[in-house]
């Protein structure tokens, strides 16, 4: 159960975005939110615009939130979200990471680009050093979040997984079964994974690829039975081709709530290349909110 | 008749003195708020955060100023004040003055000093540019403005007028009587005073015959003008001290902690704008915990 989510509104447009869907978590998955704003030592001269901005949207956040909650709660009867605003003087990533230290924070939802403005192609600076050094799920929200997702309108929910087959990229799937079950069982699991395509077509080479894939089907179904069992529905996908271009073309003929991914794949050298995927996808998904895990629990 | 306030407000502490003072003035004054928080184009990538925080004020202001003003009895007749909060992109000074001509604002609002911190006897460089651009009368909040003030605590309430003998510096009188009158029935005192200037005479030679003359002499004028202040139905006191202008007005506001000190500028058109006398700076720069009214008495 996640309890508690640090939410980072650093003011900017986007920052409304990550605001919107952070207010539609709240609701639907009963958190905790607790709204920071890092504010650099050289723009503490605004501090009280600063806190009079996160006042306010602590309450709207408390309001809206309950608003969203009378839709989906048929009990009516549970207690408030509770909604808090913090601005905090320093260097945002510091600042962020020892705020999740330090109150007991489970999430961390933030946008894949702030205030310094949307550089194409490139991550946040704050948003990949907090992705990199934080110890619980970083919730990355695009700067075009579908607006079918704010709305929960997408079919089925999906929460895609994709699976390098190491040990350490399963680490995603826990946390996504998590969060199915705090939506109280709504969306539909997929395991995903993509077999890398040879250049050659050789006769051998495809019986190669197509062992793979059986193989892949096999490990993909072995991880899916006992999570069937505890009542989520899973479905699993073996694709071909190049892994990024795989998965992103796959998200978009298959709208998608929520791409799980941890940071770090396979050991040693793979390491490297599982990380460059899950590196390559930070950068590329433009419309679909992403949950990266780097921790080592 | 002041109808339409502008208060500046830059995100900074001093600002929030400015919104406490000019929370607390339209609903004794009973007039209505505009809200301004000027964004430089650096800053635009915050642009939301900085209109949640002029809403926010403007919320507050709607809420807490109209049971104020009930609460005085001024706006017994049910009406409400109004305020508007705005952000706009731009130099904070330029904003202001086109932001002024555009709504037809009458009084304006800020701080002498603003977000790019206080410096010891130094106005604010926005609050600089503004005071010797600007037509309507200004109200200028000194960050450590008294707390006395701001709640209308002061054993007795008072309005101080430096008048330095022209015709030109009584352009201040109806200003000051305007808002005496707004802030309701209880007795204000209205203290004229001048100054003799003993500091900068010409030659450094002071006659103390002279000085006594010209006592008497300034002594009769704030009399006369007294006079016209009190058949507008005011208390009224009369000063006649002596010494540099500049640093006797500041001790008297020690002495004697004045409501508001309301000051006519007249000035002269210069390379930077207009140049004010050398009072008038001097007050402006150094006028620590009272708020400070500036007219222009040439336009």
């Amino acid at each position: 159960m996640y309890k508690k989510m640090v939410v980072l509104l650093d003011g900017s447009e986007l920052a409304e975005v990550v605001f919107d869907y952070a207010q539609e978590l709240s609701a639907r998955m009963d958190l905790e939110i607790e709204l920071l704003h890092v504010c650099t030592p050289q723009e503490s001269a605004q501090l009280p615009m600063r806190r009079a901005y996160m006042e306010r949207m602590a309450e709207e956040l408390c309001v809206e939130a309950e608003k969203i909650r009378a839709k989906y709660d048929k009990r009516g009867l549970a207690q408030c979200i509770q909604a808090r605003g913090n601005v905090v003087v320093g260097y945002p990533a510091e600042e962020i990471l020892k705020f999740i230290e330090q109150n007991e924070i489970d999430l961390v939802m933030m946008s894949t680009h702030g205030s310094t403005g949307f550089k194409a192609w490139d991550l946040g600076a704050v948003a990949n050093k907090v992705v990199h050094a934080s110890r619980v799920p970083v919730w990355l929200v695009p700067a075009e979040l579908r607006q079918e997702i704010l709305a929960d309108a997408i079919p089925d929910k999906p929460l895609v997984v994709p699976l390098s087959g190491s040990k350490r990229s399963g680490v995603a799937i826990a946390h996504a079964v998590n969060i199915i079950k705090q939506r109280s069982g709504q969306g539909e699991l997929v395991l995903l994974h993509v077999v890398e395509t040879q250049s050659t077509f050789t006769r051998a080479a495809l019986d190669a690829a197509a062992e793979q894939r059986a193989k892949m089907k096999e490990y993909l179904e072995d991880l899916a039975k006992p999570i069937r069992e505890s009542g989520i529905s899973v479905r699993t996908e073996v694709l071909s081709g190049e892994p990024v271009e795989t998965i992103i073309n796959y998200l978009k003929s298959h709208p998608t709530q929520l791409l799980a991914m941890a940071t770090r794949g396979k050991s040693g050298l793979s390491r490297m290349i599982f990380g460059s995927v899950t590196e390559s996808m930070i950068h590329l998904v433009k419309v679909t909110p992403l949950l990266l895990i780097s921790g080592e629990d | 008749m002041y109808m339409r306030m502008l208060v500046l407000l830059d995100g900074s502490e001093p600002a929030e003195v400015v919104f406490k003072y000019a929370r607390e003035l339209s609903g004794r004054l009973h007039v209505d708020l505009e809200l301004l928080h000027v964004c430089s184009p650096q800053d635009a990538g915050t642009l939301p955060m900085r209109k949640a925080y002029i809403e926010q004020k403007a919320e507050q202001l709607r809420a807490e100023a109209g049971e104020m003003s009930l609460g005085f009895g001024v706006g017994a007749m049910g009406e409400s004040i109004q305020a508007r909060g705005s952000v706009v992109v731009g130099d904070p000074a330029d904003e202001i003055l086109k932001y002024i001509d555009e709504n037809d604002i009458d009084l304006v609002m800020m701080s002498t000093h603003g977000s790019s911190g206080v410096k010891a006897w130094d106005l604010g460089e926005v609050a600089n540019k503004v005071v010797h651009a600007v037509k309507v009368p200004i109200w200028l909040v000194p960050s450590e403005l008294r707390e006395e003030i701001i709640m209308d605590k002061l054993p007795q309430r008072s309005l101080l007028i430096p008048l330095s003998g022209s015709k030109a510096s009584e352009a201040v009188i109806s200003h000051a009587i305007d808002i005496v009158q707004r802030r309701g029935p209880q007795a204000e005192l209205v203290v004229l005073l001048h100054v003799v200037d003993t500091a900068n005479v010409a030659g450094g030679e002071i006659n103390p015959a002279e000085v006594e003359a010209e006592r008497a002499r300034m002594q009769e004028y704030l009399d006369s003008v007294a006079q016209r202040v009190k058949e507008a139905g005011f208390m009224t006191r009369t000063e006649v001290l002596v010494g540099d202008p500049g640093r006797v007005i500041i001790q008297f506001t020690r002495d004697n902690p004045p409501q508001l000190l309301a000051l006519a500028t007249s000035g002269q058109e210069g390379p930077g704008g207009t140049v004010f006398d050398s009072v008038s700076e001097h007050l402006m720069h150094r006028v620590k915990k009272t708020p400070l009214m500036l007219v222009r008495a040439d336009v």
